[in-house]
């Protein structure tokens, strides 16, 4: 059932509705694990009070890095393990007001640091389509609680892929908004150039839904831009044959990077998508093969900076010295080995023996990246790749932290170009990514619509 | 002692809300942590808002006061990393340069940028209160041009002043806090964080001191950072180890940049008092003496004064300049009255006028008191007649002979005024005017007796 169903059946049924929500968790959570902190008693409450709006009764769980007030804010880190948020995130203020219930804060690597869900300090969230097997990350619990039936919508946040990279694991819809296009305020920082918060839906429908709801220019983000646009009106008014003439571009380089079952699915993709008369040109995109460092020391500078103020003073948890340094220290060591690792990598680009040599190089290779998707978006509408370039593997495969990062090489590119991008589920465990020019959003919607109309597996 | 003296100043902005959120700027009589939000106490997951506009107009209005240039290329905010208990992003939003190379009264300022202000910590006890924290500040940096103490202490009081005047800072001695950089004999010393003008020189006087005996026990200067107790007088080591803070400055990605335009410039310019430009305006157009314009210029009360009575009266220009700075101003200082609420009254300024334009038959000795009458709000003329005050017509003839009458009589004053006792004279000017019987211009026995007494 998908969510137009859905949200008929919140709106005629919502204590039904819930109900079967608060089965299937009763059920399946204990195995999956995608929820740090369930919500269930106010929301039962909630499903009581009359709602009116556009996200009447539908259940909705987010990622936790993302405030809600009253409720756990842990980012997936034992230094937040008792950190309640104080006031809400623009994006939740803004569902609330549109009659979403909130079912319960989600798993996700530590502070968003990670690739497949595995680096939660609290515990692994599990594929809910095989148990075995990594559900992506960072946003692992909102996909996975969305895979599950725990809900009916999820928020999850994107740096490099983080909605992406799960969704496409958990063949769900999931979308990377433009830059701006998003507020992030109450959105704990990974790096602040790059965040957004985004959708996942299983369909293209819930993520314009969602969409609609939650974006628009914010006073407490001022990097949010001054835009309205109508998501759900712009999917359901178009029209297949619009597509024609419209120009499809993908990488050589991408492909370098996938296992063949991947390959096949994409090419089974565009093959679909060239009855509609669209033109497909594969090109070269050579700053591929730099992506994903530029894109980690990018992170990994903004990301010491975010970091400097969890130091067990103010809120968090606070290990107790009598030296204030060594307060300070004792605190700050709660923190997970991934999160330590990009902090020191940060504090090294950006120290005065680093910036020149990397800070620098980074933001020039970044320019360049921004400037060659700018010229790629001048012909044509979509540049496309598989989203991840392998299926999820299996929980305890461990890798090394260079090849974790290698498997963000399709999805980083649109966090430094601050382009959208969309994974939609095109097979079990397989995500087709489709980027976007900056603020054409909606463009996106709609071929997704048209790719959805034949492999969604959720119909 | 010889010395060169930088200050790196920083004073509060005046403004309804705090730099980056909407907290009050008001938090002096509050309880601690009760002016504070999710913003100014840097919770997880909150941003700066865009840069308080009210802050960045008296940021500008100081620096056309300091007589800057404005940046005119777009401005980021930075990141400036450091912990410490009462910066709770344990990094502080300061911005590039707005405004730079400017000179007030000799000095030459560097740059002026924007930033916020950390909350406090009390170390005794280990609190913080945020309630300061995101008040925005502008940091005021000089060239290293001051080379004593009382041009220090002068030409503060003047750059205070001004300030004041523009309305464009918070006034509370507390409000500016100052950094000192020292170099006499030895490597750069820094003196951080003085608070107010007073503790400023105190801590120079000081720390010369310090290193003028440590220079007579052969000891080095070394390159370090002190700290200024204000309870002790001296300066102390800030920091044991020698290392150079590295602040990681990264450009904020939470904050887009933004350009300076004309339009706000033209805003700010209103009202605003430009020493550089008075002073020209002054010399130009009213063409005031050398004398007068360095007196006025140093007062901003003054100096407003005069622009507006020039505006209504539009002529004796260097008579009023004379008026105002040597007897009305002073005058209202003794009697704590406000020289521009005497402005707003239009029989002042008619009074004034009349005043100017007998000044010549005014008896000088009986300005003073003249003046008295025309701030009490009464008709200092009328006054002057009732009291006789006026000089009377006496022909140049009457007054040679009577000098020449004084100068015959008076042979012992005469020696002694050849021998150089300048008070000779006075007494002979005295000794003429009982003898006239009536009220003359001093000025005028002044010069014939100098004639006479030079032959």
């Amino acid at each position: 059932m998908i969510t137009k169903e859905i949200l008929s059946e919140a709106i005629s049924n919502p204590i039904d509705h819930f109900e079967k929500i608060r089965k299937e968790i009763e059920k399946r959570e204990k195995e999956v694990k995608s929820f740090i902190t369930l919500n269930i008693d106010s929301a039962e409450k909630e499903v009581k009070e009359k709602k009116v709006g556009k996200l009447s009764y539908l259940i909705i769980s987010v990622k936790d890095n993302i405030l809600v007030e009253n409720l756990r804010a842990t980012a997936g880190s034992k230094i937040l393990e008792n950190y309640i948020a104080p006031y809400n995130a623009t994006v939740i203020e803004k569902i609330k007001k549109e009659g979403a219930i909130i079912i319960g804060k989600t798993n996700l690597d530590e502070f968003a640091c990670g690739s497949d869900g595995t680096n939660s300090a609290f515990f692994e969230t599990r594929n809910p389509f095989d148990l075995e097997r990594v559900p992506g990350g960072s946003s692992s619990g909102s996909a996975a609680s969305l895979a599950a039936g725990f809900c009916d919508l999820s928020l999850g946040s994107d740096t490099g892929g983080s909605i992406r990279n799960p969704a496409a694991f958990c063949s769900l819809f999931g979308f990377k908004p433009s830059y701006g296009l998003v507020s992030r305020y109450g959105l704990i920082d990974l790096a602040m150039s790059m965040d957004q918060i985004g959708p996942f839906a299983k369909d293209t429908y819930g993520i314009a839904l969602l969409l609609d709801v939650i974006h628009g220019k914010d006073e407490k983000d001022a990097t949010t831009v001054n835009k309205r646009f109508e998501f759900v009106k712009r999917v359901e008014n178009f029209n297949e044959k619009e597509l024609k003439n419209r120009k499809i571009a993908y990488a050589t380089e991408f492909l370098e990077y996938c296992s063949e079952d991947i390959k096949k699915r994409f090419f089974d993709v565009l093959n679909y998508l060239s009855n509609f008369g669209i033109e497909i040109k594969e090109i070269s995109i050579p700053e591929v093969n730099v992506a994903v460092s530029t894109y980690y020391l990018v992170v990994s500078s903004e990301f010491s900076s975010a970091m400097q103020k969890f130091d067990g003073l103010k809120y968090g948890v606070r290990i107790e010295n009598k030296d204030l340094n060594e307060t300070i220290l004792l605190s700050r060591s709660l923190l997970g080995k991934e999160v330590k690792r990009r902090i020191l990598i940060g504090t090294f680009v950006t120290s005065r023996e680093g910036y020149g040599k990397w800070y620098k190089i980074a933001m020039l290779v970044r320019n360049k990246i921004k400037q060659r998707f700018y010229s790629i978006f001048k012909d044509f509408d979509y540049l496309v790749s598989p989203t991840m370039p392998v299926k999820p593997w299996k929980i305890g495969e461990k890798k090394e932290p260079i090849e974790m990062y290698q498997m963000d090489v399709l999805t980083v590119l649109a966090n430094l170009a601050k382009i959208p991008a969309i994974s939609i589920p095109v097979d079990k465990f397989i995500g087709f990514q489709v980027m976007g020019k900056y603020l054409e959003d909606e463009k996106l919607l709609e071929i997704s619509k048209i790719i959805e109309e034949k492999f969604n597996i959720w119909k | 002692m010889e010395m060169k003296v930088g200050l790196e100043i920083h004073v509060q902005l005046k403004t309804k809300e705090k730099l980056f959120c909407k907290c009050s700027s008001e938090y002096r009589d509050k309880k601690p942590n009760e002016n504070i939000c999710p913003i100014c106490t840097g919770q997880p997951g909150s941003k700066p808002m865009n840069a308080n506009l009210e802050a960045i107009k008296n940021l500008l209005k100081i620096g056309l006061i300091l007589n800057c240039e404005i940046v005119r290329e777009r401005i980021r905010f930075l990141r400036k990393h450091y912990f410490y208990p009462d910066l709770p992003k344990n990094y502080q939003i300061t911005s590039e340069p707005i405004m730079k190379n400017g000179n007030f009264f000799g000095i030459r300022i560097r740059e002026i940028h924007l930033e916020e202000d950390p909350g406090r910590y009390d170390l005794r006890n280990g609190y913080v209160d945020f309630n300061r924290s995101g008040i925005p500040l502008a940091e005021i940096v000089t060239e290293p041009d001051f080379n004593s103490i009382e041009q220090i202490e002068d030409w503060l009081d003047k750059f205070y002043t001004f300030l004041k005047f523009s309305n464009s800072i918070v006034e509370d001695p507390g409000s500016i806090r100052i950094d000192v950089n020292i170099s006499t004999k030895g490597e750069r010393v820094e003196i951080k964080n003085v608070t107010g003008i007073k503790n400023v020189i105190k801590a120079i006087k000081y720390e010369l001191l310090r290193q003028e005996r440590s220079l007579k026990i052969g000891k080095e200067i070394k390159r370090e950072t002190r700290h200024f107790d204000e309870e002790k007088k001296i300066t102390v080591p800030l920091r044991e180890k020698e290392y150079v803070e590295d602040y990681r400055y990264i450009p904020e990605p939470d904050l887009p940049s933004f350009k300076i335009n004309e339009e706000l410039i033209n805003e700010v310019k209103k009202d605003l008092i430009i020493v550089s430009e008075e002073e020209k305006k002054l010399k130009e157009v009213y063409k005031i003496n050398e004398e007068y314009i360095k007196k006025i210029i140093k007062n901003p009360v003054l100096l407003i004064s005069i622009n507006k009575i020039f505006e209504n009266v539009k002529k004796d220009f260097n008579k009023i300049a004379e008026l105002i700075t040597d007897y009305v101003y002073p005058i209202c200082g003794d009697k704590n009255i406000n020289l521009l609420n005497l402005l707003e009254d239009n029989n002042f300024l008619e009074n004034l006028e009349e005043i100017v334009e007998n000044l010549d038959k005014i008896d000088r000795k009986k300005l003073r008191e003249i003046v008295e009458v025309l701030i009490s709000g009464k008709n200092p003329i009328e006054y002057a007649k009732e009291k006789n005050y006026f000089l009377e017509g006496v022909s140049e003839e009457e007054i040679k002979k009577v000098i020449e009458m004084v100068i015959n009589e008076e042979k012992e004053a005469i020696e002694d005024y050849k021998k150089g006792n300048a008070k000779a004279i006075n007494y002979l000017i005295g000794k003429t005017i009982q003898k006239l019987k009536k009220r003359v211009d001093v000025k005028i026995i002044d010069k014939f007796l100098r004639e006479f007494l030079s032959k």
